[in-house]
């Protein structure tokens, strides 16, 4: 078959259009392409940024009255270190007995009847043995005042109640933690019946 | 199909492939196309500038930095906040996100937080008065420092200086 002349024309008509549109879809999508992968501004931003200073928290400490046991307001106080660790050697586990001293820090010089309310997570410093018995031990400091309602069953956890003196600057609170079976009948906390 | 038809139909093909990058030579070249030649051509449809200030009133330049107040005392519970206002002084719309934002600093002694920028839209304000921006192109972004209770004391007195965050801000 044999295609007339204006068949021809109308075919190469077609023909260009078709190539126009083609060329003018890809410079749609291209321009879209690259505005949107390109068209962005940044507003970098910078500061310098520096922590204050502190000590890992190993217990809680609140100046207080020592008659009353009531917070005394705006004297701070703080549990500064647990430290001096010693198991004395020589017991069988279970009947063990160690050395703990304690450090507190509290501003503002001597004021009559002031103590401090110290509670101390014993077992936080990571120096008692793996495998300490707190159950059923308890604890005895000769310089700690009495303190009604420090229960022995609490420790790890101990409360003692330090002297207005224990703040002074080098100065430290010596404390006996003693397992179940240690020698001894002294105790700074409450011992629970037959323990 | 004569000989004339058949080359003025390859003619009007080829000069559609050409322009429209089906030419292998020619994708290449576009492909190319993303320095200074490109970025004048976009911007004669218009202009992308979105501008920094740490106090909403003395904005940088196009692209320039913006110096926050020194974050200093954090201790652990602690917050600090910082906060950029933005400026779309460009001739579109602009949505904005955190760039270059990182979570934790100081091997994560320092946790940072960040406004939500999503769904902001800013409108353009190309007339560029640094005094008096556009209702609607402005806004404010916060990062918030802080030190996680319970940080390590070995965490205690560290400090970072330079620490680079980044707003970007694209057609909405």
């Amino acid at each position: 078959m044999t295609r007339t002349a204006p068949a021809r024309r109308t075919l190469v008509v077609l023909l260009a259009v078709a190539a126009l549109v083609v060329a003018a879809v890809r410079l749609t999508v291209d321009a879209t392409d690259r505005t949107t992968a390109a068209w962005t501004a940044d507003v970098p931003v910078t500061t310098d940024v520096a922590l204050g200073t502190w000590t890992a928290s190993v217990g809680a400490c609140t100046a207080v009255r020592a008659a009353t046991l009531e917070p005394v307001p705006g004297r701070g106080c703080d549990v500064v270190d647990v430290w001096g660790y010693k198991v004395e050697d020589g017991h069988p586990v279970g009947s063990r007995w160690a050395q703990i001293r304690i450090d507190i820090d509290s501003p503002g010089g001597y004021e009559p009847g002031l103590a401090f309310l110290v509670e101390v997570d014993l077992s936080a410093p990571g120096e008692a043995p793996a495998d300490w018995r707190y159950e059923g031990g308890w604890f005895f400091g000769s310089n700690l005042l009495p303190l009604p309602g420090a229960r022995c069953a609490d420790l790890p956890t101990a409360r003692m109640l330090f002297p207005e003196w224990a703040a002074n600057a080098g100065v430290f609170i010596e404390i006996d933690l003693r397992e179940a079976g240690a020698s001894g009948n002294q105790s700074s906390c409450e011992r629970q019946a037959g323990g | 199909m004569t000989r004339r038809t058949l080359t003025a139909v390859v003619a009007v093909a080829s000069v559609g492939a050409v322009v429209g990058g089906l030419v292998p030579g020619v994708a290449t070249t576009s492909a190319a196309w993303t320095d200074d030649a490109w970025v004048t051509a976009a911007a004669s449809a218009g202009t992308v500038d979105l501008r920094g200030s740490d106090d909403g009133a003395t904005w940088t330049a196009a692209g320039g930095t913006v110096v926050l107040a020194p974050v200093t005392g954090l201790v652990p519970g602690a917050a600090v906040e910082r906060t950029v206002h933005l400026w779309n002084a460009s001739s579109v719309p602009l949505a904005l996100t955190w760039a270059d934002a990182p979570a934790t600093l100081l091997d994560g002694c320092v946790e940072v937080t960040y406004s939500s920028l999503a769904g902001v839209r800013l409108a353009a304000d190309p007339a560029a008065d640094p005094t008096r921006p556009a209702d609607g192109s402005v806004t404010t972004a916060t990062a918030t420092f802080r030190v996680p209770p319970g940080a390590a004391a070995s965490c205690s007195g560290r400090s970072l200086d330079d620490v680079r965050v980044t707003v970007q801000g694209s057609p909405a």
